[in-house]
């Protein structure tokens, strides 16, 4: 790499969530089953991003195996939210989220099986994006959920996502053909926090507050309905659970005292669930892609809450539990379209509060553009971040 | 779940180990496999034409 040379990621420096192979660094899942296993290789989205110029940073904190949760009972103290450090940062990316928040790199590389980029943008009030599945190769990564499983860049700023995303997918983006808000239709799915599940009204009114910015600035905004949130969450939880079971049995079965408590108690539902579960799963799951699809036949994208609270305690078990069904990210990891999640505001106690932009499969430019816009007109200059001594 | 259901379970699933290390670990993911089946059921019913499988799965092109 030499200053000049035509790379579109030349300098910048990038840090990989430590599910992600990076050849000669340690790939330990965050879990005693994989303490000492060094990559020979680079990840597919690790050598492209280096051929692009860009610089590794290292390896950022996760959950265990993408999926534990905060663990005290492991060796890798878990990540601390800048905003709060007594606060759960989000995950499983939460190095990457609470890294970008505290400013100690621009980018970096998450992943998102049922709202792992998401979730930590959301709680640290930075930018993740999980892209269109299957648009990023998750080679080099062990699987967590096989038809879950997303590659996700992670920014400060959503005008960063573009290019690193154009780069891991090797495939250009597009022009959004966004130049203002003026005209976008949003279809605005309320229903998720205030019927489904019940947000935290500080999160309730922060959403409402964005649809009013979005159709301020010219957009329309239109309240779409979907089906429960509970038929697309019970889809993915079965799905999933079935899925990393499939992944983790022989160990859970031969060595279990080597996972963290939360691990093993999420790893394991699969074991009680049946074939039959999977296919009718399945079969909702279709059913759920095409709803989706339909209702962005008539909206150019949707706007989502993505946490229904703000972050909590880190400290407190119940709550962090409470965190993984009080969300709306895992509608769109069960249909596969791409989302994005960005700040809107901050709570009374200046905790970060963010929402999603859902858009049909392959328009990462237009929510990256829709979020940049909305971001330039509610919160100019340099956006917010929490305060470091 | 009822206990001798769970047990059988535990037998075909070869968790013997992990239920005698951690049986309250077992058991928490045994009631969270029964409340999302139970939720499943209570749900609407989707179109039953369906296919079931697809080799390119949600959102590829």
């Amino acid at each position: 790499m030499r200053s000049g040379e035509d790379l579109p990621l030349l300098g910048i420096p990038v840090a990989i969530k430590d599910v992600i192979d990076v050849r000669g660094m340690p790939t330990t899942y965050h879990s005693r089953l994989r303490l000492n296993e060094i990559a020979a290789h680079d990840a597919e989205c690790v050598a492209r991003l280096r051929a692009a110029g860009a610089v590794i940073l290292g390896k950022l904190s996760t959950h265990e195996f993408a999926i534990g949760g905060p663990c005290l009972d492991l060796p890798f103290p878990p990540a601390r939210n800048p905003w709060n450090p007594e606060c759960h940062p989000g995950g499983s990316s939460s190095g990457a989220g609470a890294g970008l928040a505290a400013g100690f790199f621009p980018a970096a590389i998450g992943t998102d099986t049922g709202g792992s980029v998401r979730g930590p943008a959301d709680a640290c009030g930075v930018v993740g994006l999980k892209p269109t599945h299957g648009l990023i190769s998750n080679a080099g990564i062990e699987p967590l959920a096989y038809t879950f499983d997303n590659v996700g860049p992670m920014t400060r700023y959503p005008e960063d996502l573009l290019p690193l995303l154009e780069v891991l997918s090797n495939r250009p983006c597009g022009d959004s053909k966004l130049t203002s808000l003026r005209g976008l239709r949003i279809g605005y799915v309320r229903q998720f926090h205030t019927e489904n599940l019940v947000a935290s009204p500080e999160v309730s009114r922060a959403l409402d507050a964005a649809a009013g910015a979005f159709e301020r600035l010219g957009a329309s905004v239109d309240v779409v309905p979907l089906p429960p949130l509970q038929a697309f969450t019970n889809t993915v939880a079965t799905l999933a659970s079935i899925e990393s079971w499939a992944i983790h049995a022989r160990d859970l079965q031969t060595r279990p005292e080597l996972y963290s408590a939360r691990g093993r108690r999420r790893l394991l539902i699969g074991a009680f669930l049946t074939g039959k579960d999977y296919i009718e799963a399945q079969r909702r799951r279709h059913y759920l892609k095409d709803v989706v699809s339909r209702a962005l036949d008539d909206a150019d994208m949707l706007l989502v809450a993505s946490s229904l609270h703000p972050p909590c305690s880190i400290a407190d078990d119940a709550a962090i539990d409470n965190t993984y069904p009080f969300e709306a990210r895992s509608p769109f990891s069960a249909t596969g379209h791409p989302a994005l999640n960005f700040p809107i505001g901050l709570t009374d106690t200046r905790l970060p509060i963010g929402a999603q932009l859902v858009g049909a499969c392959h328009q990462e430019a237009a929510l990256a553009e829709a979020a940049r816009l909305y971001l330039a007109a509610t919160m100019p200059g340099e956006g917010f971040h929490p305060p470091l001594d | 779940m009822e206990r001798s259901l769970l047990h059988a379970i535990i037998e075909c699933s070869h968790l013997q180990r992990a239920y005698e290390g951690f049986p309250e670990d077992v058991e928490a993911a045994a009631a969270k496999a029964w409340q999302l089946r139970t939720e499943a059921e209570s749900l609407p019913p989707c179109p039953v034409q369906l296919t079931p499988w697809s080799p390119t799965p949600a959102g590829n092109p």
